[in-house]
């Protein structure tokens, strides 16, 4: 049997993760496409949908979903920090608040993980349940160098699917992108293929990087374009809080080619909302 | 790493008479604590030129340093005068220097030249002089750059990257040195703003009142290759331009300067670059005088091969011209160009051209000479990161999810230390930049012990 593009992909999910329980279990067999959707409706997330809310259309051909208890399912959330030159004594030690703030709000299933890029690519810390360890790579953060914004971007997408669970990848940068070798298109396709949902915090007083606006709309993520680092704890629980509230939406692809770009389409029947969702997947 | 862009530039009026500084402001007088006139300073200078030992911010050294700009420019104007006094001067120089300083000043220059007996050995005190000048514009960078009319305090390099007020450039007194402002721009957003270059602007002055002249003297030759490394090393673009683009005129189908011209070309069209750039060209109608991106691919190109016309065994030029190539959408030819460095004996440039034309392969569709040329990049560095990045992506794209994460563990199996995780990737634009110290240190012998 021919398989899809596995980043774009989970395995078959045996059984939703009831409350409590750790990391899905993952078998092989069947393909099946997870869509994690915010539902919002005048900015506050919408509550308590069911799978007969949704309506999911691959490449315009509607298709059975079921819906995860997404609020249950552990995280992977992995922090992307920009600790190129531009990170002044100050924004670190924001930046080290802010990410002990949301790992104090993960719950003892989640797992964190935390890699930094200047032009030097770094994993701090590998996913892991102890926060403790995340909090010790935080402290060790300083800024220096050039910024490869795409290369610390794709190393972050890596680590959230490198085990199963809902990957949330949450970037910080506050330059723009002078030293890496990936080419921004090709993460950006790789984040289009990825089963993972980017939130990016851009803190640039001269433009946010057009990438993280390409990288948050590719993964269905949220760019938040923050005029100075002091107010990044309260930006970094409201990415965890709304995260949480987001729906996993699963299906097996029917009547559909594999191969190639497929476009899907969320809607919630009768309802005037705002729904935010990857625009896409990659098919092989 | 922070870069530093051509903000202004204002030259000094030509026209007799054009001495006054825009506004009619007249400079204030220096202050006593510095040699007071135009023969002291000259005595203060050829000894500090005699006593300075290369490659150290010495006394002689710093005493020169702390001089501000309106003494450089009197400085520069009697330095001018006295090389050219001991070049054996035809009439017409002559008349021209009387001209400019009139004939009794002149006629002590005359006897000032004597007494030092500097005509004796001309070249190798210009050698000495230009040694002097690049020391203190490499180890005391904010030297003679201020404005004000009191000395300043010589900082070491690595010190002046904190914003100053913004001055825009008078237009300078006849026969001093020009005005260039430059922005400093760190990790692409541009920060700062402050004069630049006079040393380096001295420095090259005296190069060219040399006889033999840069193109015939091997020691000047390797002077302008080591300072032009040394600036692209430290993205000083707006020092670095009129080294090379001066380089050029004194010495036409020279590889290394020609080379230069593309390597600087080719970081114009460089994300570090355009990033400042383009910010400036919404409000700005002249961004740093950086070309638009077309425009510096086709004269990266166009230097390049000059450069290989010069001596077809630069084979380092063949990569950029590649890589500019395929910036142009051309990638049949990139391919080409970058296959011919692939067995360089050079560790550096045999990986760029590996990683380079791993991705020519790759954008050509050929996944699997992709992955091998990546792999081979990987073998030469193996702690490099540009390599496992692009095996991580390769194999991603092609739906091979266990290597993609296998190519990310053995990035993340590097560890934070960056000394001991050399990626030549990252000096790429750079261009002769990765040698400087070794140059800069050749130059310097080189200097010192000219007879």
């Amino acid at each position: 049997m021919r398989r899809f593009a596995p980043l774009g992909f989970v395995l078959a999910i045996a059984g939703a993760a009831a409350p409590g329980q750790q990391t899905p279990t993952f078998t092989s067999g069947v393909e099946v496409v997870r869509v994690d959707v915010l539902v919002t409706s005048g900015g506050i997330p919408v509550a308590g949908l069911t799978r007969n809310d949704f309506e999911l259309l691959d490449n315009a051909v509607p298709q059975r979903i079921d819906v995860l208890a997404s609020d249950q399912t552990p995280l992977n959330v992995v922090l992307a920090f920009d600790t190129s030159g531009s990170l002044t004594a100050e924004r670190r030690d924001h930046l080290r608040g802010a990410a002990t703030g949301l790992l104090d709000g993960l719950r003892a299933s989640d797992k964190a993980g935390l890699v930094t890029f200047s032009h030097v690519v770094v994993q701090r810390s590998t996913l892991t349940s102890d926060v403790g360890q995340v909090r010790a790579a935080l402290d060790g953060l300083s800024g220096g160098g050039d910024t490869a914004l795409a290369d610390g971007c794709y190393a972050a997408l890596m680590l959230g699917q490198s085990e199963p669970g809902r990957a949330l990848v949450i970037v910080f940068s506050d330059g723009v992108d002078t030293a890496s070798w990936l080419p921004a298109e090709r993460v950006l396709d790789a984040a289009s293929r990825a089963d993972v949902v980017a939130y990016a915090v851009s803190v640039n007083p001269a433009a946010t990087p057009a990438f993280l606006k390409d990288l948050t709309r590719a993964t269905g993520g949220r760019l938040y374009e923050n005029r100075s680092t002091a107010d990044l704890r309260d930006t970094f629980l409201q990415v965890l809080d709304e995260f949480r509230h987001r729906y996993v939406l699963t299906y097996t692809p029917k009547s559909v080619e594999r191969a190639g770009w497929h476009r899907l389409t969320v809607r919630v029947k009768g309802r005037r909302v705002d729904i935010q969702a990857r625009p896409g997947y990659m098919g092989s | 790493m922070s870069l530093r862009l051509l903000l202004c530039l204002a030259l000094a009026l030509a026209a007799p008479g054009a001495g006054r500084v825009a506004g009619g402001v007249t400079p204030p007088p220096l202050t006593p604590s510095l040699p007071p006139g135009p023969f002291d300073r000259l005595d203060t200078w050829i000894a500090a030129v005699e006593a300075h030992k290369a490659g150290d911010l010495d006394e002689p050294a710093r005493q020169v340093a702390a001089w501000p700009r309106p003494v450089l420019d009197d400085l520069f104007r009697y330095q001018q005068a006295l090389l050219t006094l001991m070049a054996r001067p035809s009439d017409a120089d002559r008349a021209a220097l009387v001209r400019n300083l009139g004939k009794a000043e002149v006629g002590r220059l005359v006897r000032f030249a004597g007494a030092h007996r500097l005509a004796a050995n001309s070249q190798r005190f210009i050698k000495r002089a230009v040694l002097l000048h690049t020391d203190i514009a490499i180890l005391s960078p904010d030297s003679g750059n201020s404005l004000e009319t009191a000395p300043a305090r010589p900082s070491r390099a690595g010190a002046g990257e904190a914003a100053r007020a913004t001055r825009l450039p008078e237009a300078p007194p006849p026969g001093a040195l020009p005005r260039r402002l430059a922005g400093t721009a760190l990790d692409g957003q541009e920060f700062g703003t402050e004069f630049t270059g006079a040393h380096w602007d001295i420095a090259r002055a005296i190069v060219d009142r040399a006889s033999p002249r840069a193109a015939a003297d091997a020691d000047l030759r390797l002077w302008y290759r080591a300072t032009v490394a040394f600036l692209s090393a430290n993205y000083a673009l707006v020092d670095l331009a009129p080294q090379v683009f001066h380089a050029q005129l004194s010495m036409p189908s020279d590889a290394a300067v020609d080379f230069a011209i593309g390597c600087l070309y080719e970081t114009y069209a460089s994300p570090r670059l355009r990033t400042v750039a383009d910010a400036r060209t919404g409000n700005r109608s002249s961004p740093f005088g950086i070309p638009p991106v077309w425009r510096s691919l086709q004269q990266g190109e166009i230097w390049f091969r000059e450069a290989l016309k010069a001596d077809p065994t630069l084979v380092e030029a063949h990569v950029r011209l590649g890589h500019l190539a395929s910036l142009r959408g051309r990638h049949a030819e990139a391919r080409t160009e970058i296959l011919q460095a692939v067995s360089s004996t050079d560790p550096d440039v045999e990986y760029f051209a590996r990683l380079l034309l791993g991705a020519e392969d790759e954008t050509l569709g050929d996944f699997a000479r992709a992955g091998e040329s990546y792999r081979r990049a990987a073998e030469l560095f193996p702690l490099a990161q540009s390599p496992q990045l692009a095996l991580s992506q390769l194999a991603e794209r092609q739906g091979r999810r266990r290597d993609a994460l296998a190519g990310a563990g053995r990035l993340f199996a590097m560890g934070p230390d960056e000394r001991a995780r050399l990626d030549p990737w990252w000096a790429y634009y750079q261009g002769d930049g990765r040698h400087a110290d070794t140059l800069i240190g050749q130059m310097r012998d080189a200097l010192a012990k000219a007879r």
